[in-house]
């Protein structure tokens, strides 16, 4: 007999036998957090139509017809907050078993930052039509300014090594922080916080969620073999003129065409870890859609939709050339390229109504080939076009760009080690852990510059170094917890864009970067000796002028209160390379205030 | 007439002392306790009856059933560390004498006892100074050295085996206060050990096993509430080589993943407002040889909590409390008259940043369980204090069995106080903590369920 039994000698009777769970053991907690971002700067979201760079700005055209293109005053709004919302998370669990657990984590946010933000009011925050679904395909729903949601749905079996995790959940693999090399398991959802949370919570609030089997066997002690079958989930994007909007509002994205094309697929995972000679290894392969997808150009839909193009009149659209070049700067994308696509690739301006005058416009332009469907242009000649277009007298006026969003099948394979050096006590190598971490991702495809239907397609690398130490400089202090990684990528940046649109001018095809994008990321925590308090700084750096760097601090007042003071500070080199361009808005201080029960 | 002032009051005092000046151990008055026990079962008859009995140790002033408080404490200051008196005096605690056990089996695991027995004098240090059998190999149950001759083999002896058991799944409570008697912050959790040397059941499969050969033991704690650290879980893998650190994982809720930590900041809470340390499990929680100048520097009869810790009473083993500035500072500890203390004392050789700069740990000289545990900071001034109570669990009217049908004997509660900052952690072992983690020993279930890297992410949220 191997469990405990109490048993009352007096009454005779056995009162529990602790080995085997007779009747479900149910927990029920949670959490109510105020989360609050203030900015510390004046800048809007330049992404967003009230943060527009030219709202009000008289530019001077340069199309056919001479004069000025003025976006209306009227649309710039401003405020002070980037955030102000409430949480709601609430976690059952439930022990069946011995074998079977089954967790459910309810999760409910309204954001009223519209309420104290002109900038943002009445604007859409959280919902995102993805087939029938309004909370981006997810388990949950959503409005204007509220989700709720299951991130955690599941019921896990385990019996010796073999355990199984059955339901919605989130697969994280690697072990770099914040680099996400091996982590390509799941996609991540960034309508709340965006990616400026607290650095070191890394993406648990973020990755998304989905409907999928996962298994492990442990072959031996150290060795384990794991696999995972779940559904496919696309990362979401907070939307056209939300708080953390990464893509200019002038855009309409169509999700709903590239998600009903894989809504059904599933993505497979297959990873073995194990330890050689004290080093950890970890070795894996996933075939997937790339959640995070990739655009292009896609023709124009409903009202105000000029038939045959990727384009749309109303009033949230781009108003001159300048802006247009200004927004495809920011955003790396090739301007000049980004018309002669739109105005070779679709059949409104090669052989529909609009290709005459499309054709004529190049031509009077400069361009150096007008033939339709076949149209060339340098700078120049592209502003003249893109000006005449938007000219209320000799196009359209403002225009909106339609994009597409696709989610292309990829392999992934990579490997991981990680080792603990055991140095001088004291010394610099005493417990320092390194790390590395690779993914290779053959034939992946990336968004074109030019917002071709032509994908770029590269064989992309990925790699990390991650040295992490706890360190005591103080016998007064607990030791502080510092790490440092370097990740390279081969063939994109920090976002995934392609470093094709790197190095980017306004007006200039872009000068793409070689040798790949290189980030340095430093974080070092600080508790107190109690650990009631915590004191964080995260720094992340691409060594080409653009930084991140957060300080911070937790305390932890009591067993149920929990606060949390940190400041977001970005800088740019506004030099068309840095990954910090176009974020200066997103400088704040957030405040969370957390109620555990 | 010799004869009488031989095995007079003061015999086993001044037998302790000219042992000590001589710089000798040999554990018992009037003969080795282990042998004693070995013989009978009992260790009795190596000690004087002034060692056996709280009546004659205080002459008549104190005896079983009355209650240590400030006002009689000055009775018994001299079988009390410092600490305990400073809490007694300034803190309001209390202590209620009970009679003095002698029975091992009441005071150790069965199973730990026999093995001891079976296996005595087939240990010795290796060149590593680890403990390993006459043939090199690693140690096979029992304490090694159940008769020590030095204080580095009580050490040795208790680092290998700290639960007595060949696994364990411990539900816990913690409750720490700040110096006002707040209970600040509130814990639940498991704590799990697994022993490669305790091998009393052979319940893992021969794989498993295998793969534990070059290791002493795999122990894990992972929490179950608050919210905020619910599903924090770690796993420390213990090297047999006594030099090295044991391997830690961990799963942070923040990263969804099990990652491998650094594991020599063992001088700092795992959790906020916890007096607790890593350093401070079981008075032993580093691996030996990373400790050093182990050395006796006190022997004598001492009162400890090594039985009637268990209270029966609540359905889930929770303990009252009494004391400090609002009633809940201490558990309340039944204490009796522990015939030898031997104190040793040992420094950080291998963490020169570790703020402490010794300890003296009282074991039980019958036993070689730790009482009770007292570190300094490197002023030289006292700085944490550690104490634990024991149980068989079995009062006599209610019992819990563990195999072979014999009954449960465990840790019962533990206070960790720092005597700087005034605040305490108590810390109590109860039968189900949320979730359904309920108390085990001796389950092979403890391997898979508790001590694997799987293990860590399956009990993360």
């Amino acid at each position: 007999m191997n469990s405990l039994k109490l048993i009352g000698l007096a009454s005779a009777g056995i009162f529990a036998s602790t080995n085997c769970a007779l009747a479900a053991d149910w927990t029920f907690s949670g959490m109510l957090r105020e989360e609050v971002a203030v900015k510390l700067t004046d800048d809007q979201n330049p992404f967003n139509q009230a943060g527009n760079e030219y709202n009000g700005v008289a530019v001077k055209s340069t199309g056919l017809a001479p004069g000025t293109l003025t976006r209306p005053a009227s649309q710039a709004k401003s405020g002070d907050f980037n955030m102000f919302a409430t949480r709601l998370e609430l976690n059952l669990d439930g022990k069946l078993t011995d074998d079977w657990a089954v967790h459910f984590k309810m999760r409910g946010i309204s954001d009223q930052v519209g309420k104290v933000n002109d900038a943002f009011k009445d604007q859409n925050l959280f919902e995102q039509q993805y087939g029938n679904n309004r909370n981006a395909g997810g388990l949950g729903a959503a409005g204007k300014d509220w989700m709720l949601d299951l991130p955690v749905a599941y019921a896990d079996y385990n019996s010796g090594p073999v355990w199984l995790r059955i339901g919605n959940q989130q697969i994280a693999w690697g072990e770099a922080m914040f680099f996400r090399v091996a982590d390509v398991a799941n996609g991540l959802d960034l309508r709340r916080h965006s990616g400026f949370d607290v650095a070191a919570e890394e993406f648990s609030d973020k990755r998304v969620s989905s409907l999928g089997i996962r298994g492990t066997y442990r072959v031996a002690d150290k060795t384990q073999l794991e696999g995972f079958v779940q559904q496919f989930r696309p990362s979401v994007l907070p939307g056209a003129n939300a708080p953390y909007n990464p893509v200019p509002a002038q855009f309409v994205i169509d999700q709903k065409t590239g998600y009903e094309k894989v809504k059904d697929e599933f993505n497979f995972g297959l990873r073995l870890q194990t330890e050689i000679e004290d080093i950890g290894i970890q070795a894996f392969a996933v075939r997937r859609n790339n959640p995070d997808g990739v655009l292009r150009w896609t023709e124009a839909q409903g009202k105000g939709a000029i038939s045959g193009t990727p384009f749309a009149t109303g009033t949230s659209g781009i108003y001159s050339a300048q802006e247009w070049f200004r927004y495809a700067s920011l955003s790396r994308l090739d301007g000049v390229g980004g018309l002669l696509s739109a105005l070779n690739q679709f059949s409104g301006t090669t052989t529909g109504p609009l290709a005459g005058a499309a054709s004529f416009m190049a031509g009077a332009c400069g361009a150096s080939n007008s033939t339709p469907g076949a149209i060339a242009a340098g700078s120049a000649a592209a502003s003249c076009i893109l000006d005449t277009f938007f000219d209320p007298a000799t196009g359209f006026g403002n225009l909106q760009g339609w994009l597409v969003r696709e989610y292309p099948r990829e392999n992934v394979f990579g490997f991981a080690l990680n080792k603990v050096f055991s140095g001088e006590p004291d010394s610099i190598t005493d417990q320092l852990i390194g790390r590395f971490e690779l993914s290779y991702t053959p034939n992946k495809k990336f968004t074109n510059p030019t917002l071709s239907k032509d994908y770029i397609v590269k064989d992309e690398l990925n790699f990390a170094f991650i040295a992490e130490k706890y360190h005591k400089f103080s016998q007064a202090l607990p030791a502080t917890y510092m790490v440092f990684q370097w990740m390279h990528k081969s063939d994109s940046d920090l976002f995934g864009r392609s470093l094709m649109g790197s190095n980017n001018t306004a007006g200039q095809v872009p000068n793409g970067k070689k040798n790949g994008s290189d980030y340095i990321a430093v974080v070092l925590q600080q508790p107190s000796p109690s650990l009631e308090w915590r004191f964080d700084l995260a720094l992340l750096t691409d060594m080409n002028g653009g930084w991140f760097v957060q300080p911070g601090t937790k305390w932890k007042v009591n067993k149920d209160f929990q606060v949390d003071i940190y400041a977001n500070y970005l800088r740019s080199g506004n030099n068309g390379k840095d990954f910090a361009e176009g974020y200066n808005y997103a400088r704040e201080m957030f405040v969370r205030g957390s109620w555990y029960f | 007439m010799a004869l009488i002032r031989k095995f007079g009051p003061d015999y086993g005092r001044r037998k302790f002392v000219s042992e000590m000046l001589a710089g000798a151990l040999s554990v018992g008055v009037l003969g080795s306790s282990w042998r004693t026990f070995a013989a009978s079962g009992d260790s009795r008859r190596a000690y004087p009856d002034e060692l056996l009995h709280i009546e004659a140790q205080t002459k008549g002033r104190l005896q079983p059933g009355d209650i240590i408080t400030r006002e009689n404490v000055h009775l018994v200051s001299d079988l009390l560390d410092p600490v305990r008196i400073y809490q007694i005096r300034d803190l309001g605690r209390q202590l209620t004498l009970v009679q003095t056990t002698t029975e091992l089996h009441r005071l150790s695991p069965t199973a730990y006892l026999e093995a001891s027995l079976r296996n005595a004098g087939k240990a010795k240090f290796d060149a590593k100074g680890n403990v390993v059998t006459q043939d090199g190999k690693s140690w096979i149950g029992g304490n090694p050295f159940p008769d020590p001759k030095n204080a580095t083999e009580v050490f040795a002896a208790h680092t290998l085996s700290w639960g007595r058991h060949e696994s364990c799944l411990y539900a816990v409570k913690e409750y720490d206060l700040d110096p006002l008697g707040q209970v600040q912050f509130q814990y639940a959790s498991g704590w799990a050990e697994l022993s490669s040397v305790e091998r009393q059941t052979n319940s893992l499969n021969p794989a498993v096993t295998a793969a534990l050969k070059d290791k002493l033991r795999l122990q894990s704690v992972f929490f179950v509430s608050p919210t905020d650290v619910r599903g924090v879980a770690y796993l420390n893998i213990w090297p047999y080589d006594q030099n090295q650190f044991p391997e830690l994982y961990g799963y942070l809720p923040a990263f969804k993943r099990v990652r491998r930590f650094p594991t020599n900041q063992r001088f700092e809470p795992l959790i906020p407002g916890s007096e607790l340390y890593l350093s401070d499990a079981w008075a032993a929680g580093d691996p030996f040889l990373t400790w050093g100048n182990y050395r006796i520097v006190q022997r004598g009869p001492y009162l400890g909590a090594v039985s009637g810790g268990w209270n029966a009473a609540h359905a889930n083993w929770e303990h009252k409390t009494h004391g400090g500035p609002k009633g809940n500072t201490f558990w309340d500890t039944k204490v009796e008259l522990v015939p030898e203390a031997i104190v040793i004392e040992a420094t950080p050789v291998g963490y020169p940043r570790a703020p402490v700069s010794k300890k003296l740990v009282w074991f039980d000289a019958r036993t070689l369980l730790p009482l009770a545990m007292v570190s300094y900071d490197r002023q030289g001034q006292i700085f944490r204090y550690f104490d634990g109570s024991f149980s068989l669990y079995d009062n006599g009217t209610a019992r819990v069995l563990v195999g072979g049908g014999q009954p449960y004997w465990s840790w019962s509660a533990i206070h960790a106080f720092n005597v700087q900052t005034g605040r305490m952690t108590r810390i109590e072992q109860v039968r189900e903590v949320a979730g359904g983690h309920s108390t085990r020993v001796n389950d092979p279930n403890i391997y898979d369920r508790y001590l694997t890297v799987d293990a860590l992410q399956r009990l993360g949220t």
